[in-house]
């Protein structure tokens, strides 16, 4: 089996998300000097890299210690953005890429989650395909990007293809992963309670693979993205990435920076949304690792 | 859950054969076993790694088949797994992403139980490993002792018959084990259960069982059966338990004497 990285999510992750306390209610609920100075605290630690980053650049560049005509202040940047939502020219843009990308992505995921699931099943089917899907896997998606322009066109759908092929393999093949991870020992003990074979696969095999699911929809919607870029760089009228070449191509410096921007957010809202259903969907990931309760021993 | 509601039969096994080929290789397990086991009793299947008696409890349990010979419970063959056998792993075997309560109901769910009797067994099973503070924790939370609990009171929710414990003890720290033997002892008693239990503790066979089996390893299946005539609850320090200890230390030429 190809190295799939282990389904994992940093506790760091979600300590952003305010997840990291499932007790977060007590925490909550006492608002008081010392709470507030925490909270702070934990903001900075949080946060505080980025607020640094972003002073960094805003002082470089309203003193010009770099060329504020190539990169323009953060205020600049944001005030594009302002203006840009103003007029309806980034929403617009922003709509189109959200729509291309929203519906490849959400295409690879409605087909290779049950595929991996069947081949994580059916290990025979999965010998006889897994070389195939390492070639295609292996070949980058931008380097085929002109083979799918020839077969369909400069238009919508060769820009979907791209990124419903990109965004495919990490789920497919983090979902076969998940399923040969199944500790056979749970499957053979759901067995001795009258498991059928289709019991074992939703009470035991499902539940076991979606932290590894998760791993590769969240892998994927990073690819979908840098697909959607690469895509829209090329021949396209309209989305982010044509926002962001077009831009610079008519020296909107600003404006290109608020594209490039509104790309970090999509990326950062993408990851986010999954990491909250992730949570969700792995409640038990999430729990203590300490006994639940004091004085009971054995 | 009255432990009246199933009638209890004695287990009858007769001439049990069982091999394994490995690279071609037959590997005799054991041959010609038979054993019975009346309702209620407390079995303990001693013997060395190797020696068959893992095998052995997972035949009983339908886990896999032997090669010959058959195993009937109440005068009826027995055919891969049933709800009149429940079974207890070595490793608790919970899984991981329900709560206790949701991994006991785990059999009763796939009986398609109706949902109040799963609750009532539930918290009655809860009360009898007394982990009903637990009932919303998951696997994770558990020390090791509390999840075998978790693993015993699961096995007893289907109201088995016979209970099939394979090594349970045997991951846990001494005084840990020392203390879950008791508790063994008190769900056997209450419960009514007929229990097989394989361990290589000779201590812990000796304390629980009523009779304790030995498997001999190349000898082909079961070398002696050792009735256990002593009072309940077990002096693990008076002489009588020691002498039983002793005869079955001597069986593996363990004992010094």
């Amino acid at each position: 089996m190809p190295a799939v990285p282990p389904p994992t999510t940093t506790v760091r992750e979600f300590a952003v998300l305010g997840l990291s306390k499932p007790s977060g209610r007590s925490e909550r609920s006492t608002v008081s000097r010392a709470g507030i100075v925490d909270r702070a605290r934990q903001l900075l630690r949080g946060y505080g890299a980025i607020l640094l980053f972003l002073l960094i650049w805003q002082l470089a560049s309203q003193f010009s210690f770099v060329d504020p005509s190539v990169i323009p202040s953060v205020t600049q940047v944001a005030a594009a953005i302002v203006q840009g939502f103003a007029d309806g020219s980034l929403l617009i843009n922003l709509l189109v890429s959200l729509g291309r990308s929203g519906v490849a992505f959400g295409g690879a995921v409605a087909l290779a989650i049950p595929l991996g699931l069947l081949m994580g099943s059916f290990r025979r089917f999965e010998e006889l395909v897994d070389p195939l899907l390492q070639l295609f896997r292996q070949t980058s998606a931008l380097a085929i990007y002109p083979i799918f322009i020839l077969l369909l066109g400069l238009g919508e759908t060769s820009k979907v293809a791209i990124i419903f092929w990109a965004a495919f393999f990490p789920v497919l093949l983090n979902t076969i992963s998940g399923v040969k991870q199944v500790d056979r020992r749970l499957v053979e003990m759901a067995r001795v309670f009258g498991a059928s074979r289709a019991a074992v696969f939703r009470r035991v095999v499902l539940p076991g693979a979606t932290p590894a699911i998760f791993v590769g929809l969240r892998l994927s919607a990073t690819t979908a993205l840098l697909l959607l870029v690469a895509a829209e760089m090329i021949g396209a009228k309209q989305g982010i990435g044509f926002l962001i070449i077009n831009a610079q191509y008519n020296f909107q410096i600003p404006l290109m920076f608020a594209a490039i921007v509104i790309l970090a957010s999509i990326g950062l809202f993408a990851n986010y949304t999954l990491l909250l259903l992730q949570s969700w969907f792995c409640r038990w990931e999430r729990v203590h690792r300490e006994p639940a309760g004091a004085g009971s021993a054995a | 859950m009255s432990a009246t509601e199933r009638a209890r039969h004695s287990l009858q096994i007769r001439d049990l054969a069982k091999a394994f080929s490995i690279n071609g290789k037959r590997h005799t397990v054991f041959a010609e076993i038979g054993l019975d086991i009346d309702p209620g009793e407390f079995v303990a299947i001693v013997g060395e790694s190797g020696s068959g008696k893992t095998t052995l409890l997972r035949i009983i349990a339908g886990l896999e088949r032997a090669d010959a010979g058959s195993i009937t419970v109440g005068g009826r063959p027995v055919e891969g797994v049933g709800s009149e056998r429940g079974m207890v792993f070595q490793e608790p075997r919970l899984l991981p992403w329900l709560t206790v309560q949701k991994n006991i109901s785990l059999g009763l769910e796939l009986r398609r139980l109706p949902r109040p009797a799963i609750d009532r067994i539930v918290t009655e099973l809860l009360d009898l490993v007394g982990l009903r503070s637990f009932a919303s924790a998951y696997p994770s939370q558990l020390s090791g002792g509390m999840a075998q609990r978790v693993g015993i009171a699961r096995a007893l929710a289907t109201n088995p018959e016979i209970l099939l414990l394979d090594e349970p003890l045997g991951a846990l720290d001494a005084m840990t084990r020392m203390r879950m033997q008791a508790e063994l002892e008190r769900i056997w008693q209450e419960q009514q259960v007929t229990v097989i239990m394989v361990t290589h503790d000779i201590e812990e066979a000796v304390y629980l069982a009523d009779k304790v089996i030995v498997m001999a390893s190349g000898r082909g299946g079961i070398g002696k059966v050792f009735p256990v005539p002593l009072l309940r609850p077990r002096d693990r320090s008076s002489t009588e338990f020691v002498t039983v200890r002793e005869a079955l230390l001597r069986e593996f030429h363990l004992s010094a004497h």
